[in-house]
């Protein structure tokens, strides 16, 4: 009902901007709580003019850096052990692509400068075939966390427009940045970010706030919760046991 | 239905991890060991961050050892002097061994070690409980008490007994050197930090084997022990690494607690030979799950891991 409502909005103010492109998300907070499954969020949009088949729409979802490492095992002596390691350094937790359009007319200049497919990342190498990378971009593909979509943006009419963002259980908490880019004939027309923060919310965000201000403390609750907790079972058994 | 653990970053069923905590929760109580070995690779297996299963794990033996020797201590079977030393090693051994554990894992070594070590010590020990227990149970019962004096020769070698620092334990009724259970606690302590387990497994037959306990004792004493190492162990993850996730701790312990009182009151039906060869077949399992990770190609070469 709500997005309705803001797609009626949009279309009645359409006039008044004629701006090339306008979107927004349906929220800019995710709290991980401590039911959390994984999100979806809504992105709507509008532009001024209808998408040629010569013109693409992408929306590229980035999450905030983490180092990583990606270890190969080898056979060493019968046994199967780690034998190469190489670092990741700040590259994006998440990343999502969403596209409509073919990228065809695009050059390869832009595709790179924007990272608008998982192959054109700034990782460590830019080599797509680095079997390292692969095995990186694979894992975050397995869950979740990578992805390059080309159904989710559907349009409404030949202005409107909206795409479902899903976020997966394990996504990292911080800042996030959800940039719409509008190519017309393989040139930027227009590009809009908008932030997304992702926190953990509730009795969850309390556990983890304690546990990395106060870690002495929190290793002394931890403790006696955990005696309290073994005294009374073998208090209840016993009772029972009577 | 699912929880998100905050600190392991990750949504699990609640009923899983109930069913993970009661599983070593009998296995505490039926064999007087912590039941880590199970648990601590069933967490990894669910999806847990290792450093984290590894440190949670330490929180919940806490309460699961505690609530298994509170039923001992009730029943008088738990040598508190003899505890005393095995715990002074204990706690040298878990500096040494997270110690060694850090410097493993910057050499990128720790899986490879925590496997090996899983295979080598806790593999031939149930292989050895195994062809023991399965040899006393082919016997007959009057055979069976022969059995056991042979088994009290052993701890009485002329190299143990003429070591230094000997002390009386009147609850085992031993006169033996301080140094041998102090040992005991140094050498579990160290693999104990680096497997992420309580170490019962490995302290109950030295117990009976290399002390020559009264295997009634067993089970309490080393409760006992591991309730302390465990507890400092915690501590240590919750100080240096962040890494104990409380609120996963807590629906392990509910499965747990109950798992141990259950096994408590199980313990006193099947004889001891038989809990032996059962207890033998399941860490044989682990094992075996462990050295086919070593041995076979694995399905992926790569692996992903997340730097701290």
């Amino acid at each position: 009902m709500m997005i309705r409502i803001i797609f009626l909005f949009l279309i009645l103010a359409m006039p008044a901007w004629s701006q090339p492109l306008l979107a927004d998300l349906s929220h800019h907070m995710i709290a991980i709580q401590t039911d959390f499954q994984g999100q979806d969020l809504i992105l709507f949009g509008t532009l001024d003019a209808a998408l040629g088949p010569e013109d693409d729409l992408v929306i590229v979802v980035k999450g905030p850096s983490e180092t990583l490492d990606v270890r190969q095992k080898g056979r060493q002596g019968g046994l199967w052990v780690n034998q190469k390691v190489v670092r990741f350094e700040n590259i994006p937790s998440f990343y999502h692509i969403y596209r409509y359009g073919s990228l065809t007319s695009l050059s390869d200049a832009t595709l790179a400068r924007q990272e608008l497919t998982l192959d054109r990342m700034k990782l460590n190498t830019k080599d797509p075939k680095n079997p390292f990378r692969l095995a990186l971009i694979n894992s975050k593909k397995a869950w979740g966390l990578y992805k390059e979509d080309t159904t989710s943006i559907v349009f409404r009419g030949p202005h409107l427009f909206r795409a479902d963002v899903d976020f997966p259980v394990r996504v990292k908490t911080g800042q996030y940045s959800v940039t719409v880019y509008l190519f017309k004939k393989g040139e930027i027309i227009a590009a809009q970010t908008t932030p997304l923060m992702i926190s953990k919310d509730g009795i969850g965000a309390d556990i983890f706030f304690f546990a990395h201000t106060h870690a002495f403390w929190y290793g002394v609750l931890a403790i006696v919760l955990a005696l309290f907790s073994g005294w009374m079972a073998f208090v209840i058994m016993r009772k029972r046991s009577l | 239905m699912d929880l998100y653990f905050p600190i392991a970053e990750m949504s699990i069923n609640v009923f899983l991890v109930l069913g993970l905590g009661m599983i070593g929760g009998i296995a505490s109580g039926l064999f007087g060991v912590g039941g880590g070995f199970l648990m601590t690779p069933m967490l990894i297996f669910v999806g847990v961050p290792p450093t984290v299963a590894v440190a949670t794990q330490a929180n919940q033996l806490v309460a699961a050892s505690v609530s298994g020797f509170l039923g001992h201590w009730r029943r008088g079977h738990v040598d508190v002097k003899m505890g005393g030393v095995l715990l002074v090693g204990g706690i040298l051994g878990s500096w040494v061994g997270v110690a060694l554990f850090s410097w493993l894992k910057r050499m990128g070594h720790i899986d490879l070690v925590i496997s090996l070590c899983y295979v080598v010590f806790l593999g031939s020990l149930a292989l050895f409980m195994l062809i023991e227990s399965v040899g006393f149970m082919l016997r007959t019962p009057q055979n069976a008490t022969v059995s056991v004096k042979t088994r009290r020769d052993f701890h009485h070698h002329p190299w143990l007994l003429s070591l230094p620092f000997r002390m009386r334990f009147p609850k085992s009724k031993l006169y033996i050197s301080a140094l041998l259970p102090a040992m005991i606690g140094l050498f579990v302590g160290i693999l104990v930090s680096l497997m992420g387990i309580g170490g019962g497994f490995l302290m109950v037959p030295a117990m009976i084997y290399l002390l020559g306990m009264p295997v009634h004792m067993v089970p309490g004493t080393s409760l006992f022990q591991i309730t302390f190492v465990t507890a400092m162990v915690t501590l240590l993850q919750s100080f240096q690494n962040q890494t104990v996730d409380m609120m996963l701790a807590m629906v392990l312990i509910l499965g747990s607690v109950v798992g141990a009182q259950l096994g408590i009151k199980m313990a006193p039906q099947i004889r001891g030979e038989r809990l032996r060869f059962i207890l033998a077949l399941i860490v044989l399992a682990v094992c075996g799950q462990m050295l086919a990770g070593l041995l076979l190609k694995p399905a992926s070469l790569f692996a992903v891991v997340s730097v701290r």
